[in-house]
């Protein structure tokens, strides 16, 4: 480019500065702008000088509303990351860890922590600390809108729930915990009498991963129950179905089918439950490992031969009370069962030495034995338990004891 | 259960539990509380428990009722297996929980005259047995206070399971 000497140059520096100054001015003009802004001030000049102060301060006032209200609903959005805790521990621990000590808390201690104030609030009520809670302490409190309550807060989280003696507590309150729980695992609804058929129905339809399940003393219940939890839950591996005196043979069978993974059966005071429901339970769940039978005075030994030859595993076995039952049953469980640790037979008045004796020699991790009421039973048991069983640490007998 | 005042049930109708349990926790002593269960709830912490009846613990034989399966009495409170009921064995107890008792009558029994008063389960009400007041005979004064449950309404839980 053609410099002409003098007057091009004169011409450019000029608009230069020109230039610069206008953009000078226009900087400040907005640096004033934007601190006026800042401090609430009203960015527009008092043209009359005069103004009312009312509609001073509104004005003054409007920028800092809709910044307040802006910041407000960020901090609705992501409640966690913006709510600055005022306490020292909060603000230097970071919240995984605040987190993880909570998820130690048991349920008071949790709620407690939940009042301490909003961060804490967030944290407490985190589904993450409500996977198992325990409501056994507080039973007369619990009725349904609390259950249904936790249901919504805790959702997908919930995975262990003990309702045991939670008497108010009734089916409709379970179907929402069913609805909203899915991934419920070990439910334990003993003694809540107001449970019904089509509670167990409804859990059965939601949650597939239940794998425990404590029915004692629901009065209720019957086969129904049963045959909803074999479609509906094959992960069965616990049922308690205790003093549930609806129970007959075709409920248990029925389980048996649909749940080959029962590890845990128990079915004391069930008076229906006969030979035919333990022989299903044998055929079907060859993994069983405890079986409870007290009182279910229509046992035979067929039944319990049965169990003793299809089920390897057993470790824990109680038919106290099962008077038609003889040595047969000893004897077979002794030539199957060398893993049995529990033994329950009070009150099996037919035993006699030789069935105890063949169990002396074969089942050498005997723990645990109740042999009271077994009147035929001499010292030659005791004495041979005694050789035959180094592990044996309780034995129940008769005591001769006179007062 | 406890009777809450309006502005209580609706709180614990909408918000969570913890609501729920901060507000039996101030209470501390709430009638209600200490009249739930006959015997006082053996667990150690200073809130009070809210159960329906009393518990023991499980790891101990326990003694319970057969009609509808509330404990009655622990196997270390077992005094004596020698006694006999009106319907067959009974056992001798020191203390026992979920039970009532009645009015104080003087009776013949087989070991002479007594001031006895029949108990019967809360939870139930089947009679059990009955409780000693007052024996009259020196003898016998070792029964006094004791209680006779009869073993036809007792069943036998090892607490193995």
């Amino acid at each position: 480019m053609l410099r002409v000497k003098g007057q091009q140059r004169q011409q450019q520096p000029l608009r230069n500065s020109n230039r610069k100054r206008a953009k000078r001015r226009r900087r400040k003009h907005q640096l004033r702008q934007r601190t006026r802004q800042r401090h609430g001030v009203s960015t527009m000049k008092a043209r009359n000088g005069e103004r009312s102060p009312s509609r001073q301060k509104n004005s003054a006032k409007e920028p800092n509303d809709k910044m307040m209200n802006q910041i407000q609903l960020v901090r609705n959005r992501f409640e966690k990351s913006c709510i600055i805790p005022d306490d020292e521990i909060s603000r230097k621990l970071p919240k995984e860890i605040l987190l993880r000590i909570l998820s130690y808390l048991d349920v008071t201690s949790l709620c407690r922590c939940g009042q301490v104030s909003r961060y804490w609030n967030i944290l407490a009520l985190d589904g993450s600390n409500w996977q198992k809670i325990d409501l056994f302490d507080f039973q007369r409190d619990i009725e349904g809108p609390v259950i249904e309550n936790i249901s919504q807060r805790c959702g997908g989280f919930l995975k262990y729930l003990r309702l045991r003696g939670c008497q108010s507590v009734g089916s409709h309150s379970i179907r929402t915990l069913a609805n909203y729980c899915h991934n419920i695992e070990h439910l334990d609804l003993s003694e809540c009498k107001k449970i019904s058929d089509v509670a167990i129905q409804q859990l059965s339809k939601n949650c597939a991963k239940l794998t425990a399940i404590n029915l004692e003393s629901c009065s209720q219940i019957s086969d129904s129950s049963l045959k909803a939890l074999s479609d509906g839950c094959p992960n069965l591996s616990e049922i308690n179905v205790s003093w549930c005196n609806l129970i007959t043979e075709n409920g248990v069978e029925a389980l048996a089918r649909g749940c080959n993974k029962i590890k845990k059966f128990s079915s004391k005071g069930c008076k229906q439950v006969n030979d035919r429901a333990v022989i299903a339970l044998a055929l079907y769940c060859p993994g069983i490992e405890v079986l409870n039978l007290h009182s279910c005075d229509s046992i035979t030994d067929a039944s319990i031969s049965k169990i003793a030859e299809k089920c390897c595993n057993l470790k824990q076995l109680c038919v106290s009370k099962c008077t038609e039952l003889t040595d047969q049953s000893l004897t077979a469980l002794a030539m199957n069962n060398q893993y049995l640790n529990t033994l329950e037979v009070a009150g099996c008045a037919q035993f006699t030495d030789s069935g105890f004796i063949a169990l002396a020699k074969n089942c050498k991790y005997l723990e645990r034995m109740d042999l009271e009421e077994c009147s035929l039973i001499t010292d030659a048991t005791l004495q041979n338990l005694a050789l035959g069983c180094p592990s044996l640490e309780k034995l129940v007998r008769n005591e001769t004891s006179v007062l | 259960m406890p009777k809450a005042a309006p502005g209580q049930e609706r709180r614990m109708r909408i918000t969570f539990l913890f609501d729920l349990l901060f507000q039996e926790a101030a209470n501390g002593g709430h009638a209600n509380g200490q009249s739930s269960s006959a015997s006082s709830s053996s667990s150690g912490s200073g809130t009070m428990v809210k159960t329906f009846q009393a518990y023991l613990p499980p790891t101990n034989r326990t003694y319970s009722c057969v009609h509808c399966r509330a404990h009655l009495a622990s196997h270390d409170e077992l005094i004596s297996k020698s006694f006999q009921g009106s319907q067959g064995r009974a056992y001798l107890f020191n203390s026992v929980v979920n039970v009532a008792c009645g009015q104080a009558e003087e009776r013949v029994l087989l070991t002479g005259l007594h001031a006895v008063a029949d108990i019967y389960c809360e939870c139930c009400r089947t009679p059990l047995g009955w409780k000693y007041e007052h024996a009259f005979e020196s003898s016998q004064k070792y029964k006094e206070g004791k209680y006779i449950i009869e073993l036809a309404h007792m069943i036998k839980e090892n607490g193995w399971d």
